[in-house]
């Protein structure tokens, strides 16, 4: 892949994106954050993301909706869809949503091994 | 001798009427073992037996054994041999030794007695001492069987009827084996007696029938002689003269006694002699020829006898039939006594239960009616010794006032009554209310009957009481019974149901604690590994790492925060105090996660010139945690039919005359009025089995009249649906006063 990975961040939590961000632009990728559906297509159209962390449960919103959306934008190479959550507790129809839409899901708090490790698969 | 002293001397000591019925039945005794009865030719009944077998089982075997010397010595004299007094010697010995001293029906041993030794004994006699044939022995011993076994079950039956009409000497009871035994025995005998009989009184004619048919088989013999026919038939002794023809035979050896001597001699055609040693003599009915002939009776009687045996056979196989079915009966009857006795022996024990297997129905019934009345009288010492440990629970629990005349006193907040003492008759009596509990006192008069709990005294709080009254005259507004209960481990029960109650909160919290648990987390650790990852860079910047680890404390203090306000909501005591704005933004906080899990909008707004009252404030935090788990709930069920439905709880506070109200309004699936009402009793849910346990607005409830407010349920007019709990608290005094001089 030439050039630096897009990496798009959906956290309604500020220091948690933060946190993210710093981390992925330490790994050598270009970060860009969002905290709520709009901003988050918004960001994707002008930067289209190789990677999307979404959590799933935004401020007022739902996470799936927010990659609902990003599908629509019709990227191509597709971007990696990755959903976070803190609940454990997910419906059967809530999971066969995040199978449709996400490529994988990951219960927080992620360790910072499994992101460097995402980061680099889209690298290569 | 020793026995007859012994005897003599029971008899001195005996009362008179005893005298009179010893002596008659010696006198009885004496007389009737003087005759004998001959029933039939060579059958013979004689009633020794009868008096010693009775002697043996009202006195025992010494003075039956005297007694059987005084009523058998004529048989001595009868039939010159002491075969007879040998043989009943020998019965009553076995009979006490079968009965070891013990008293018992002696026709069944009597039975077996003769039916072996009796037996053997008389055939030996008959077939040794007297040569006779093996037919005339058998039916004379027989016979004697009979005899006997007759005479000791008239003993048996006598006795019987004797110890029925009262006690008597050793017979104070019978035994029903035995009756069975002695009756079936003795009728099965009696039928073989009888049939024995009529053979014997028909023997004569017997016998005459048969000499007919063979002094005519004779004759025609003679004929086919004289005709040159061969000649084959009984052996006789022919002559032109009836005593030429006794002569012959007589010199044969053969015939000793002719039925046509005279009556004098012993030629009785009923006697074995005869029948051994008697010969017919007769004219032949020969024609043109004047013969006699002298016929042995020997063969002729021996088949009739073989006849009367054969004939009896059915009946000694019945009575064979009848000892083996009065032996399983006994064996029968035995088990069923010791499954009686087993069962009787467990009285008092619960849940008796009869055994299935008693043989007899009528056992089986009555034990069955015993085992029901054990059953319920075991139930019954059961229940008592229960209502005992009740009691005595109850009075170390409560203590308790029977009451009359019990009226409420509204302007000193005072309960005033009657007491009821039975030690020292009524006397009348009062008890202060406790200031929260006014309100709760004045809306129950004209209630009837009340049952409700307060707490008496004006400062404490813990002093619990119940108050149980009823008949309510409206005139003088008094209930005219009552009794009140002081609750000594009420408040600490209902301490422990609200903390309890606490705790289901924070269960269904875990899930949305968690959640918000692992933000912190994360973010912790993603700042962890960029702190690390700042060390490694060259351009180290203290700012930056300064700025990474506030960032750390700053998420474990978030972390900290939430595990402090779940701590907090689950401790047994608080007795601390906040305002109610403090309190209900306590209660939301605790509440958001769930809220923005369910995604619910909450909403808390307070009336101006709400006065900040202070309220307890792990008991409020509870009501309002409830309410909004309540709520959630609702509108949980709400989605069910509408997915994409805003749902959203207010909070308001106003001021209502001297009272504060407390409404937590939602948009859920609201409430049916009747439901409304009942939703504050224990265990009152609507909700699935797995998720609600009745018992929030109960312990609501108990919370809020502590405090001395009260809480209502009803729907939320304001949305299309949803529900409104309102809780209502009295302004403190000082409050009120404030606001009444602003107006």
């Amino acid at each position: 892949m030439a050039g630096p990975i897009n990496v798009l961040i959906v956290e309604d939590d500020a220091f948690l994106r933060c946190e993210m961000a710093e981390m992925f632009v330490r790994l050598g990728a270009q970060a860009f954050q969002a905290e709520t559906i709009a901003e988050a297509v918004a960001t994707a159209s002008a930067n289209q993301p190789h990677i999307i962390f979404c959590d799933y449960k935004l401020q007022a919103e739902n996470g799936l909706d927010c990659l609902r959306h990003i599908d629509d934008l019709d990227f191509t190479p597709a971007p990696y869809k990755v959903l976070m959550t803190g609940h454990m507790e997910l419906t059967g129809s809530s999971r066969n949503d995040i199978a449709e839409l996400a490529d994988e899901l990951l219960a927080k708090p992620v360790p910072g091994m499994i992101l460097r490790k995402l980061i680099d698969a889209r690298r290569c | 001798m020793r026995a007859v002293a012994k005897a003599w001397a029971a008899t001195r000591a005996m009362p008179p009427r005893e005298w009179l019925i010893r002596a008659v039945f010696v006198l009885a005794a004496i007389g009737l073992s003087m005759q004998r009865v001959v029933i039939a030719p060579g059958f013979e009944l004689y009633f020794g037996p009868f008096f010693y077998l009775i002697a043996m089982r009202i006195w025992g075997v010494r003075l039956a054994s005297l007694t059987l010397l005084c009523v058998m010595a004529p048989t001595l004299g009868w039939w010159g041999h002491p075969y007879s007094v040998l043989l009943a010697i020998g019965q009553i010995f076995v009979i006490q030794a079968i009965r070891r001293g013990r008293d018992g029906p002696v026709s069944v041993i009597t039975l077996i007695y003769f039916l072996t030794i009796g037996l053997a004994v008389g055939m030996a006699v008959m077939l040794i001492a007297y040569g006779t044939s093996i037919e005339f022995a058998l039916i004379q011993c027989l016979r004697k069987l009979l005899t006997e076994m007759l005479l000791a079950g008239a003993a048996d039956m006598a006795i019987l009827a004797i110890a029925i009409r009262r006690p008597f000497g050793r017979i104070d009871r019978i035994s029903l084996s035995e009756t069975v035994s002695v009756g079936t025995t003795l009728m099965v005998s009696v039928c073989l007696a009888l049939y024995f009989f009529s053979q014997a009184l028909n023997f004569s004619s017997d016998l005459m029938r048969e000499r007919a048919l063979l002094i005519e088989s004779i004759s025609n013999a003679q004929v086919n002689k004289h005709n040159g026919a061969a000649v084959s038939g009984p052996r006789y002794f022919a002559a032109a003269t009836a005593a030429r023809a006794r002569s012959l035979a007589l010199q044969s050896g053969q015939c000793t006694l002719f039925e046509d001597m005279q009556a004098d001699a012993p030629n009785d055609q009923r006697t074995f002699a005869f029948w051994d040693k008697g010969c017919f003599v007769s004219r032949l009915t020969v024609p043109h020829t004047d013969a006699f002939v002298a016929v042995p009776v020997r063969e002729t009687a021996r088949a009739i006898v073989r006849r009367t045996l054969w004939g009896a056979v059915p009946l000694f196989a019945l009575l064979a039939a009848t000892q083996c079915l009065l032996i399983f009966f006994r064996r029968t009857l035995a088990r069923a006594l010791a499954q009686w006795r087993a069962t009787v022996d467990r009285f008092g024990s619960e849940a008796l239960e009869v055994p299935h297997d008693i043989a007899f129905t009528e056992f089986q019934q009555a034990l069955k009616a015993f085992a029901s009345a054990n059953n319920a009288y075991a139930q019954s010492i059961h229940e008592r010794e229960q209502s005992r440990r009740m009691l005595a629970k109850l009075q170390s629990e409560v203590d308790l006032q029977m009451l009359c005349d019990v009226g409420y006193d509204w302007t000193d907040n005072i309960l005033r009554f009657t007491v009821i003492d039975p030690q020292n008759g009524p006397h009348s009596g009062s008890m202060a209310i406790h200031a929260l509990d006014r309100d709760i006192f004045i809306g129950l008069i004209y209630r009837d009957p009340v049952m409700f709990e307060f707490r008496g005294g004006t400062d404490r709080t813990d002093d619990w009481h119940m108050l149980l009254a009823q008949d309510f005259d409206t005139e003088i507004q008094q209930w005219k019974s009552a009794c009140i209960i002081r609750l000594r481990t009420a408040k600490a029960v209902r301490s422990k149901i609200q903390h309890n109650s606490r705790l289901m909160d924070l269960g269904g919290m875990a899930s949305a604690l968690g959640h918000e648990l692992r933000q912190p987390i994360f973010t912790i650790s993603l700042a962890a590994e960029n702190g690390m990852m700042l060390l490694d860079d060259a351009e180290l910047c203290r700012d930056d790492i300064r700025a990474k680890f506030t960032r750390i404390i700053e998420q474990v203090g978030r972390a900290q925060s939430i595990i402090q306000r779940t701590s907090h909501y689950s401790r047994e005591h608080d007795a601390d105090e906040v305002t109610l704005v403090r309190a209900i933004d306590n209660a939301v906080q605790f509440m958001r996660p769930l809220l923005e899990e369910h995604r619910i909008d909450i909403h808390v707004a307070q009336e101006d010139g709400v006065p900040d009252i202070l309220v307890q404030k792990v008991g409020f935090e509870q009501i309002v945690v409830n309410a909004l788990r309540n709520a959630t709930d609702a509108i949980d069920q709400m989605r069910t039919i509408e997915p994409d439905a805003i749902a959203h709880i207010a909070i308001g506070t106003i001021v209502d005359g001297d009272d504060l109200l407390v409404r937590i309004a939602d948009n859920g699936a609201g409430i049916d009025a009747q439901i409304a009402e009942e939703a504050f009793d224990a265990f009152a849910t609507t909700k699935p089995a797995n998720k609600g346990t009745g018992l929030g607005l109960f312990v609501c409830r108990q919370i809020i009249q502590e405090m001395g407010g009260s809480i209502t349920l009803g729907p939320n007019r304001l949305e299309r649906h949803g529900a409104i709990l309102t809780v209502r608290l009295p302004l403190p005094a000082a409050t009120q006063q404030r606001r009444n001089l602003s107006r």
